[in-house]
């Protein structure tokens, strides 16, 4: 790609023609660049807001018939956690990541509707207001999954409405940046960039956005039951009349299990990016880590009922979605030894991008494992709402969503920012989350295994030593948080240049200049390579320049 | 990829503007509408205030907003716009019709799956069409044998309006459109009479059991595509007056064609499970 080095004059380097801030060029904005910071920005306030409440719910659950909130306040504090960390916290800040990135990536302009792309955020920013003055309103109680009857039976009971109001916001955002991102993968790659030539966070966001165009509207049918049901005595759920709870089930978790992919995928996109480069090798099974990613995404929609072994559905599909289930182990095995053997015999560098990809391998092995124990039927009758799959659920999401967006975030923040941010403090960050968040998820499994129920404000004494870890170890890892913000605050206050292209990566975000112009790119480059071709001689010396004085 | 031409290396970026007050507006319009939909459901009439203010500010925001697209579009001859248009409007199209078919693929799954589950319950394949009734609703009739005429033929002359257009011929283009956009006004009319009827004189109505919950929902939400079809055909109509669109210019009326044959083809469907019972 060194073709596309020399198209890409950066003579933008400078901070100029941003002619000061002004209000109206971010909440205008349609530059996809911008968009992509608001909704990083909006979603770590989410970020602090869920670890809130989960602070909250821990300090109940730090020893025994503690009366710190009431019943009612802790399943709300349950709900709102689940809702925020997932639909305003993993979701926006993958979908600000990809915005930002994606577009670099495949060399175009901006994305296929700049302008959608805007009426996207905001319309996922006033699904957050709406969610968030639930904390005003009175929070709902029947959990993020919202099961019918639990969700019907109170009709007086406002922030269940709200609640299903923001869900259907953030769907509405959802599908039409889904449908943004496929479009523009499809459309406006540069040109000699084929489908097999695109970078794996590319290939990740095009397999997300497939699975928010056709998970999203399922949600949108259970909700819109939910609403009508409550208020005008409309019968889909209601067993007395006809209506059967488990339908609500079927269409959630239709939705649900995709969406966990939803949350994931970006993540692999984000690992297969990060350990190329700092292994200075190309990534090990280029083809195998795209077509495991669409297995992965259409595995996902036939096995959502492993989610309810124990509703009472019909006990003849409970084997195949087991089976079906087990098979998604084998293309996210795939993955996980192609990480291994990218990294086998080459030169790593242990940057923070790096440290944190490790992290993700083995949170994230570990998670899926528990994963695996979970689609056995005989193990999940026994272990469903119970502890352990709190356990299995944070090791995927924290230990493999975060750690993998911490990772992302660190190794892209020279190119949105211009500056790198601290390495000490990086790595203080690192394992001060690794420590907490292991040390408050990993009690959970046996916790779950002697049958400590979830969603409950108190529970059995016999549970004290294990809770107080799980407690001291949330504190921990909520604390290690304020470090990643005095990160920012102190890299952005320092103002240390980092050049445009620190990690000395290959693909075509880091060939053209930092800050990036608002067109990207000065010329269109012309692809020639794919996007891992790393361990070229000449280049290897100039990366050990680097590494020496950088 | 032979289409490639406007992502030709060496082309110098197009002058798109990076700031537009629409979007923004059309989010705080969106956020209003389902605000609104708050107090309504408590019974709380002052929701409908908020909802016709969101829904007319959304309505603004997205008619100012096509209005700079189009404005973009005539200056194309100068090479300052998006030339990507023609490039990119069918695939989104073809992704939002599938988006489209799994919100009513939704809806269809509940209604077979409820309708199966009354079955299991009361051993009757007929009750289930009772709605809570004494006897099977009948929906079949004039109405809907009207509607399916309306809508086959709407696609049709919407298809030869736009051959017309392909051959330059702008009159008889306009005169089809307007026919379609009439036809489609005139489903609407006929399934609000049809519904009303179904209230008062058959009593059937979305609070009638499960089959009354699923068919009020997968019709109402094919009228609510309806309406979005109508008012982006009168779009269509009122650009084709401003001289938008030609032989060479018609991918607007293309996408929004395919919308239309898709809202169509969804109909056939409602006919054949919900109004005839064939599955």
């Amino acid at each position: 790609m060194s073709e596309t080095a020399a198209l890409a004059q950066p003579h933008h380097d400078q901070e100029e023609h941003r002619g000061g801030f002004r209000w109206t060029n971010w909440l205008f904005t349609t530059d996809h660049k911008k968009i992509g910071v608001i909704y990083m920005l909006v979603a770590f306030f989410f970020f602090f807001v869920g670890g809130a409440l989960a602070g909250v719910m821990r300090a109940q659950l730090a020893a025994p018939d503690l009366h710190l909130v009431g019943n009612t306040t802790f399943n709300g504090l349950v709900s709102m956690h689940g809702t925020i960390m997932i639909f305003l916290w993993v979701m926006p800040m993958m979908s600000g990541l990809i915005n930002f990135v994606m577009p670099l990536q495949i060399g175009t302009r901006d994305m296929a509707f700049p302008r959608l792309n805007a009426l996207s955020l905001w319309i996922f920013v006033g699904g957050g207001i709406v969610l968030f003055s639930t904390f005003f309103l009175g929070m709902p109680t029947a959990g993020w999954t919202s099961y019918a009857p639990l969700s019907v039976n109170d009709p007086h009971e406002v922030g269940m409405d709200v609640w299903i109001l923001g869900i259907e916001m953030l769907g509405i955002s959802s599908i039409t940046t889904g449908l943004n991102f496929v479009v523009t993968i499809m459309r406006l790659r540069a040109p000699g960039m084929s489908l097999f030539k695109m970078p794996l966070f590319v290939w990740s966001t095009l397999v997300t956005g497939w699975l928010l165009i056709l998970a999203m509207p399922a949600i949108a049918v259970a909700l819109f039951a939910v609403f009508t049901e409550r208020h005008f005595g409309v019968d889909f759920f209601n067993a007395a009349r006809g209506g059967d709870p488990i339908l609500y089930q079927h269409l959630f978790w239709f939705f649900g299990h995709p969406e966990v992919y939803i949350l994931i995928m970006p993540a692999f996109g984000i690992i297969s990016e990060v350990i190329p480069v700092f292994s200075r090798k190309p990534i090990f099974g280029y083809k195998a880590m795209a077509w495991s990613m669409i297995a992965i995404a259409f595995l996902s929609f036939l096995v959502w009922a492993h989610h309810m072994f124990t509703s009472g559905m019909d006990p003849r599909l409970t084997l195949p979605f087991m089976i079906m289930t087990m098979v998604v182990a084998i293309p996210t095995g795939v993955k996980m030894f192609n990480w291994l053997a990218t990294m086998w015999k080459g030169k790593l560098y242990f940057e923070l991008p790096m440290v944190f990809a490790f992290g993700f391998l083995v949170t994230f092995a570990l998670g899926g494992f528990t994963g695996v124990m979970l689609a056995i039927i005989p193990l999940d009758l026994q272990l469903t709402e119970t502890y352990f799959v709190v356990g299995h659920m944070h090791y995927v999401m924290f230990g493999g969503s975060v750690l993998a967006i911490f990772a992302g975030l660190y190794f892209w923040f020279p190119k949105i920012t211009g500056y790198k941010l601290d390495h000490k403090l990086g790595l203080w960050h690192f394992w001060i989350t690794l420590i907490g968040m292991n040390l408050a998820f990993f009690p959970m499994h046996w916790l779950g295994l002697l049958g400590m129920p979830r969603r409950v404000a108190n529970y059995d004494p016999s549970f004290a030593a294990s809770n107080l870890w799980v407690s001291v170890g949330g504190f921990i890892m909520g604390l290690a948080q304020l470090i990643l913000v005095a990160n920012f605050i102190i890299t952005m206050l320092k103002k240390q240049r980092c050049g445009t292209n620190p990690w000395n990566s290959v693909s075509l975000e880091w060939s053209t200049a930092t800050p990036v112009p608002p067109h990207n790119f000065d010329v269109l480059p012309q692809v020639t390579e794919g996007p891992y071709h790393y361990g070229i001689p000449e280049e290897e010396s100039s990366t050990k320049e680097q590494a020496r004085h950088g | 990829m032979a289409d490639h031409a406007a992502q030709e290396p060496g082309i110098p970026h197009t002058q798109l503007g990076h700031t537009n007050p629409w979007p923004f507006t059309a989010g705080v319009g969106l956020l209003l509408v389902f605000f609104g939909l708050l107090p309504i459901a408590y019974s709380n009439p002052g929701g409908w205030l908020l909802i016709v203010m969101g829904f007319g500010l959304f309505g603004i925001a997205v008619a100012a907003w096509l209005g700079t697209l189009s404005r973009e579009d005539i200056s194309e001859a100068r090479g300052l716009t998006q030339p990507e248009f023609p490039r990119i409007a069918p695939w989104f199209t073809g992704f939002l019709i599938l988006s489209e078919i799994f919100l009513f693929g939704g809806l269809f799954a509940s209604y077979f799956y409820l309708r199966n589950w009354d079955y299991i319950q009361t051993g009757s394949l007929m009750h289930f069409y009772t709605g809570g009734g004494s006897a099977p609703v009948q929906v079949w009739g004039l109405f809907p044998l009207l509607n399916t005429f309306f809508l086959l033929t709407s696609s049709i002359t919407l298809q030869i309006g736009e051959a017309y257009l392909k051959k330059g011929k702008i009159a008889v283009f306009q005169v089809l459109l307007g026919i379609t956009v009439l036809l489609g006004v005139m489903f609407l009319a006929s399934q609000v009479y049809e519904f009303v009827n179904f209230v008062t004189k058959d009593h059937f109505t979305l609070q009638s059991g499960t089959y009354g919950a699923t068919f009020f929902s997968l019709t109402s939400l094919h009228g609510l595509h309806v309406t979005a079809g109508v008012i982006l055909l009168s779009y269509l109509l009122g650009g084709s007056f401003a001289g938008q669109f030609s032989a060479k210019r018609h991918m607007a009326v293309t996408v929004i064609g395919i919308y239309w044959h898709f809202v169509d083809v969804i109909w056939i469907f409602l006919v054949a499970v919900l109004y005839l019972r064939l599955i």
